[in-house]
Protein backbone atom coordinates (compact mmCIF):
# COMPACT_ATOMS: atom_id res chain seq x y z
CA UNK A 1 0.00 0.00 0.00
CA UNK A 2 1.30 3.46 -0.88
CA UNK A 3 0.75 6.63 1.18
CA UNK A 4 -1.67 7.84 -1.51
CA UNK A 5 -3.70 4.63 -1.27
CA UNK A 6 -3.77 4.94 2.49
CA UNK A 7 -5.12 8.48 2.30
CA UNK A 8 -7.85 7.33 -0.05
CA UNK A 9 -9.05 4.99 2.71
CA UNK A 10 -8.26 7.29 5.63
CA UNK A 11 -11.70 8.83 6.09
CA UNK A 12 -13.40 5.44 6.26
CA UNK A 13 -10.61 4.06 8.43
CA UNK A 14 -10.94 6.86 10.99
CA UNK A 15 -14.71 6.46 10.98
CA UNK A 16 -14.39 2.74 11.62
CA UNK A 17 -16.17 2.06 8.34
CA UNK A 18 -13.43 -0.04 6.75
CA UNK A 19 -13.70 -3.86 6.44
CA UNK A 20 -11.18 -5.75 8.64
CA UNK A 21 -8.81 -6.91 5.86
CA UNK A 22 -8.32 -3.31 4.75
CA UNK A 23 -7.91 -2.15 8.35
CA UNK A 24 -4.98 -4.57 8.63
CA UNK A 25 -3.35 -3.16 5.51
CA UNK A 26 -3.83 0.42 6.71
CA UNK A 27 -2.41 -0.31 10.15
CA UNK A 28 0.55 -2.19 8.73
CA UNK A 29 1.38 0.84 6.56
CA UNK A 30 0.99 3.28 9.46
CA UNK A 31 3.27 1.17 11.66
CA UNK A 32 5.87 1.29 8.93
CA UNK A 33 5.61 4.88 7.61
CA UNK A 34 6.78 7.89 9.63
CA UNK A 35 5.16 10.38 7.25
CA UNK A 36 1.69 8.86 7.46
CA UNK A 37 2.00 8.45 11.24
CA UNK A 38 2.95 12.09 11.60
CA UNK A 39 0.15 13.26 9.28
CA UNK A 40 -2.52 11.22 11.04
CA UNK A 41 -1.19 12.30 14.43
CA UNK A 42 -1.48 15.94 13.34
CA UNK A 43 -5.00 15.29 12.06
CA UNK A 44 -6.10 13.87 15.42
CA UNK A 45 -4.29 16.57 17.35
CA UNK A 46 -5.91 19.29 15.21
CA UNK A 47 -9.37 17.86 15.89
CA UNK A 48 -8.69 17.60 19.64
CA UNK A 49 -7.16 21.07 19.82
CA UNK A 50 -10.33 22.60 18.37
CA UNK A 51 -12.45 20.68 20.85
CA UNK A 52 -10.47 21.58 23.92
CA UNK A 53 -10.01 25.26 23.11
CA UNK A 54 -12.95 26.62 21.13
CA UNK A 55 -15.60 24.16 22.24
CA UNK A 56 -14.61 24.47 25.89
CA UNK A 57 -14.79 28.26 25.83
CA UNK A 58 -16.89 30.03 28.47
CA UNK A 59 -19.67 32.05 26.84
CA UNK A 60 -19.14 35.82 26.97
CA UNK A 61 -21.53 38.26 28.59
CA UNK A 62 -23.30 40.19 25.85
CA UNK A 63 -22.52 43.91 26.27
CA UNK A 64 -25.23 45.76 28.18
CA UNK A 65 -25.85 48.22 25.31
CA UNK A 66 -26.50 45.27 23.03
CA UNK A 67 -28.96 43.72 25.47
CA UNK A 68 -30.81 47.04 25.71
CA UNK A 69 -30.74 47.53 21.92
CA UNK A 70 -32.24 44.08 21.35
CA UNK A 71 -35.02 44.62 23.89
CA UNK A 72 -35.67 48.05 22.43
CA UNK A 73 -35.96 46.80 18.86
CA UNK A 74 -38.36 44.09 20.02
CA UNK A 75 -40.62 46.73 21.54
CA UNK A 76 -40.63 48.70 18.31
CA UNK A 77 -41.48 45.76 16.09
CA UNK A 78 -45.02 44.51 15.69
CA UNK A 79 -45.54 41.09 17.23
CA UNK B 1 -30.40 43.64 43.55
CA UNK B 2 -32.91 40.94 44.22
CA UNK B 3 -36.54 41.97 44.74
CA UNK B 4 -38.73 39.43 46.42
CA UNK B 5 -42.41 39.96 45.88
CA UNK B 6 -44.91 38.43 48.18
CA UNK B 7 -48.27 37.89 46.65
CA UNK B 8 -50.66 36.67 49.34
CA UNK B 9 -53.71 37.60 47.30
CA UNK B 10 -52.74 35.42 44.39
CA UNK B 11 -51.97 32.53 46.72
CA UNK B 12 -55.25 32.71 48.59
CA UNK B 13 -57.25 33.05 45.37
CA UNK B 14 -55.42 29.99 44.04
CA UNK B 15 -54.50 31.65 40.75
CA UNK B 16 -51.33 30.46 39.03
CA UNK B 17 -48.27 32.30 40.23
CA UNK B 18 -46.76 34.61 37.67
CA UNK B 19 -43.18 33.84 36.61
CA UNK B 20 -40.56 35.22 39.00
CA UNK B 21 -40.47 38.99 38.70
CA UNK B 22 -36.75 39.37 39.13
CA UNK B 23 -34.36 38.94 36.27
CA UNK B 24 -31.31 38.14 38.36
CA UNK B 25 -32.27 34.59 39.06
CA UNK B 26 -32.52 31.67 36.70
CA UNK B 27 -36.04 30.83 35.66
CA UNK B 28 -37.41 27.44 34.87
CA UNK B 29 -37.86 26.90 31.16
CA UNK B 30 -41.60 26.33 31.46
CA UNK B 31 -42.18 29.56 33.35
CA UNK B 32 -40.04 31.44 30.89
CA UNK B 33 -41.91 30.07 27.88
CA UNK B 34 -45.26 30.91 29.50
CA UNK B 35 -44.01 34.45 30.01
CA UNK B 36 -42.85 34.78 26.42
CA UNK B 37 -46.14 33.47 25.08
CA UNK B 38 -47.92 36.04 27.23
CA UNK B 39 -45.64 38.79 25.82
CA UNK B 40 -44.35 39.49 29.30
CA UNK B 41 -41.72 42.19 29.01
CA UNK B 42 -39.48 40.80 31.72
CA UNK B 43 -39.50 37.32 30.23
CA UNK B 44 -37.92 38.71 27.09
CA UNK B 45 -35.19 40.21 29.19
CA UNK B 46 -34.70 36.99 31.13
CA UNK B 47 -34.35 35.09 27.86
CA UNK B 48 -31.73 37.53 26.59
CA UNK B 49 -29.77 37.42 29.84
CA UNK B 50 -30.04 33.70 30.38
CA UNK B 51 -29.27 32.52 26.86
CA UNK B 52 -27.67 35.53 25.15
CA UNK B 53 -24.14 34.64 26.23
CA UNK B 54 -24.16 31.13 24.79
CA UNK B 55 -25.87 32.39 21.65
CA UNK B 56 -23.25 35.12 21.23
CA UNK B 57 -20.50 32.51 21.63
CA UNK B 58 -22.01 30.55 18.71
CA UNK B 59 -22.29 33.70 16.59
CA UNK B 60 -18.65 34.60 17.33
CA UNK B 61 -17.46 31.20 16.16
CA UNK B 62 -19.06 31.73 12.75
CA UNK B 63 -18.44 35.44 12.27
CA UNK B 64 -15.02 36.88 11.77
CA UNK B 65 -15.77 40.20 13.43
CA UNK B 66 -17.51 41.03 16.67
CA UNK B 67 -19.97 43.55 15.18
CA UNK B 68 -21.21 40.89 12.84
CA UNK B 69 -21.56 38.42 15.70
CA UNK B 70 -23.62 40.95 17.64
CA UNK B 71 -25.90 41.46 14.64
CA UNK B 72 -26.36 37.71 14.40
CA UNK B 73 -27.27 37.53 18.09
CA UNK B 74 -29.83 40.28 17.60
CA UNK B 75 -31.34 38.62 14.53
CA UNK B 76 -31.48 35.27 16.31
CA UNK B 77 -33.14 36.66 19.43
CA UNK B 78 -35.70 38.67 17.48
CA UNK B 79 -36.56 35.63 15.43
CA UNK B 80 -36.88 33.57 18.63
CA UNK B 81 -39.26 36.18 20.07
CA UNK B 82 -41.34 36.11 16.90
CA UNK B 83 -41.29 32.34 16.62
CA UNK B 84 -41.81 31.30 20.25
CA UNK B 85 -45.15 29.73 19.31
CA UNK B 86 -43.29 27.32 17.06
CA UNK B 87 -41.23 26.06 19.98
CA UNK B 88 -42.20 22.46 20.67
CA UNK B 89 -42.90 21.78 24.34
CA UNK B 90 -40.82 18.96 25.69
CA UNK B 91 -37.73 19.92 23.71
CA UNK B 92 -35.00 22.03 25.27
CA UNK B 93 -35.20 25.77 24.89
CA UNK B 94 -31.40 25.97 24.74
CA UNK B 95 -31.28 23.51 21.83
CA UNK B 96 -33.96 25.44 19.95
CA UNK B 97 -32.14 28.75 20.47
CA UNK B 98 -28.87 27.14 19.39
CA UNK B 99 -30.43 26.08 16.09
CA UNK B 100 -31.91 29.54 15.54
CA UNK B 101 -28.49 31.12 16.15
CA UNK B 102 -26.76 28.69 13.80
CA UNK B 103 -29.35 29.49 11.11
CA UNK B 104 -28.94 33.23 11.58
CA UNK B 105 -25.15 32.88 11.38
CA UNK B 106 -25.31 30.76 8.22
CA UNK B 107 -27.63 33.26 6.62
CA UNK B 108 -25.19 36.02 7.47
CA UNK B 109 -22.28 34.08 5.98
CA UNK B 110 -24.22 33.50 2.76
CA UNK B 111 -25.02 37.20 2.49
CA UNK B 112 -21.45 38.25 3.25
CA UNK B 113 -18.95 39.24 0.60
CA UNK B 114 -16.79 36.37 -0.59
CA UNK B 115 -13.23 36.53 0.61
CA UNK B 116 -10.05 35.63 -1.22
CA UNK B 117 -9.34 32.05 -0.27
CA UNK B 118 -6.54 29.55 -0.38
CA UNK B 119 -7.18 26.79 -2.88
CA UNK B 120 -8.51 23.70 -1.10
CA UNK B 121 -5.95 21.51 -2.88
CA UNK B 122 -3.04 23.39 -1.38
CA UNK B 123 -4.17 22.31 2.04
CA UNK B 124 -4.63 18.65 1.13
CA UNK B 125 -1.92 15.96 1.08
CA UNK B 126 0.35 15.82 -2.01
CA UNK B 127 1.90 12.64 -3.41
CA UNK B 128 4.68 11.95 -5.86
CA UNK B 129 4.36 9.58 -8.80
CA UNK B 130 5.30 6.65 -6.57
CA UNK B 131 2.41 7.51 -4.22
CA UNK B 132 4.65 8.76 -1.41
CA UNK B 133 4.12 12.04 0.43
CA UNK B 134 5.57 14.96 -1.48
CA UNK B 135 6.25 18.24 0.29
CA UNK B 136 6.27 18.83 4.04
CA UNK B 137 4.20 16.42 6.12
CA UNK B 138 2.30 18.06 8.99
CA UNK B 139 3.52 17.28 12.45
CA UNK B 140 2.03 18.80 15.57
CA UNK B 141 3.61 18.88 18.97
CA UNK B 142 0.79 18.49 21.46
CA UNK B 143 2.74 20.13 24.28
CA UNK B 144 3.67 23.34 22.51
CA UNK B 145 0.35 25.03 23.14
CA UNK B 146 0.89 24.74 26.91
CA UNK B 147 3.52 27.41 26.64
CA UNK B 148 0.81 29.79 25.57
CA UNK B 149 -1.94 31.19 27.74
CA UNK B 150 -5.37 29.72 27.27
CA UNK B 151 -6.65 32.91 25.71
CA UNK B 152 -3.74 33.16 23.29
CA UNK B 153 -4.16 29.54 22.28
CA UNK B 154 -7.80 30.14 21.56
CA UNK B 155 -6.99 33.17 19.44
CA UNK B 156 -4.36 31.19 17.58
CA UNK B 157 -6.75 28.28 16.94
CA UNK B 158 -9.43 30.69 15.72
CA UNK B 159 -7.00 32.37 13.35
CA UNK B 160 -6.04 28.97 11.93
CA UNK B 161 -9.71 28.00 11.45
CA UNK B 162 -10.26 31.33 9.68
CA UNK B 163 -7.66 30.35 7.09
CA UNK B 164 -9.86 27.47 5.94
CA UNK B 165 -11.84 27.92 2.73
CA UNK B 166 -15.40 28.87 3.66
CA UNK B 167 -17.12 25.59 2.69
CA UNK B 168 -14.71 23.59 4.85
CA UNK B 169 -14.74 26.10 7.68
CA UNK B 170 -18.53 26.05 7.97
CA UNK B 171 -18.70 22.25 8.13
CA UNK B 172 -15.86 22.09 10.67
CA UNK B 173 -17.62 24.57 12.94
CA UNK B 174 -20.98 22.83 12.63
CA UNK B 175 -19.60 19.33 13.25
CA UNK B 176 -16.54 19.70 15.48
CA UNK B 177 -17.52 22.78 17.47
CA UNK B 178 -21.30 23.06 17.47
CA UNK B 179 -21.51 19.26 17.54
CA UNK B 180 -24.41 18.88 15.13
CA UNK B 181 -24.59 15.42 13.55
CA UNK B 182 -23.88 14.68 9.91
CA UNK B 183 -27.55 14.53 8.93
CA UNK B 184 -28.38 17.83 10.65
CA UNK B 185 -25.49 19.55 8.86
CA UNK B 186 -26.51 18.03 5.52
CA UNK B 187 -30.03 19.39 5.96
CA UNK B 188 -28.83 22.83 7.02
CA UNK B 189 -26.48 23.16 4.04
CA UNK B 190 -28.72 21.28 1.62
CA UNK B 191 -26.02 18.81 0.62
CA UNK B 192 -25.70 15.01 0.93
CA UNK B 193 -24.44 13.39 4.14
CA UNK B 194 -21.51 12.06 2.14
CA UNK B 195 -20.57 15.58 1.08
CA UNK B 196 -20.61 16.61 4.76
CA UNK B 197 -18.30 13.71 5.69
CA UNK B 198 -15.88 14.52 2.89
CA UNK B 199 -15.81 18.24 3.70
CA UNK B 200 -15.24 17.54 7.38
CA UNK B 201 -12.40 15.16 6.58
CA UNK B 202 -10.82 17.71 4.22
CA UNK B 203 -11.26 20.46 6.78
CA UNK B 204 -9.42 18.44 9.42
CA UNK B 205 -6.65 17.52 6.97
CA UNK B 206 -6.32 21.17 6.02
CA UNK B 207 -6.33 22.29 9.63
CA UNK B 208 -3.59 19.80 10.48
CA UNK B 209 -1.51 21.42 7.76
CA UNK B 210 -2.33 24.97 8.86
CA UNK B 211 -1.61 24.28 12.55
CA UNK B 212 1.64 22.59 11.64
CA UNK B 213 2.76 25.46 9.38
CA UNK B 214 1.84 28.07 11.99
CA UNK B 215 3.58 26.14 14.74
CA UNK B 216 6.78 25.87 12.71
CA UNK B 217 6.51 29.54 11.79
CA UNK B 218 6.14 30.64 15.43
CA UNK B 219 8.92 28.36 16.68
CA UNK B 220 11.30 29.74 14.04
CA UNK B 221 10.27 33.27 15.04
CA UNK B 222 11.01 32.56 18.70
CA UNK B 223 14.30 30.86 17.75
CA UNK B 224 15.25 33.97 15.76
CA UNK B 225 14.33 36.24 18.64
CA UNK B 226 16.43 34.15 21.03
CA UNK B 227 19.40 34.56 18.70
CA UNK B 228 18.83 38.30 18.35
ZN1 LIG C 1 2.76 6.43 4.23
Amino acid sequence: MTCRELFELLMDYLEGALPPPQVELVEAHIADCDDCRSYIGAYREARDLVARTIRAEQPPDPPEELVQAILESRRKKPR
Amino acid sequence: MLMIESSPTAATLNVPMPPPRHTESWQSEDALIEGLLAHDEESYEVLVRQYGGSMLAVAQRFCRCSDEAQDVLQEALLSAFRGIRKFRRGSRLGTWLHRITVNAALMRLRRGASRPEVQIDELQPFFDSAGRHAGPVPSLHPTSERRLLEKETRRWVRACIDRLPQTLRTVLILRDIEELDTLQVAQLLDVTTNAVKIRLHRARLALAKIFSEEQQESSSVSARSRVA
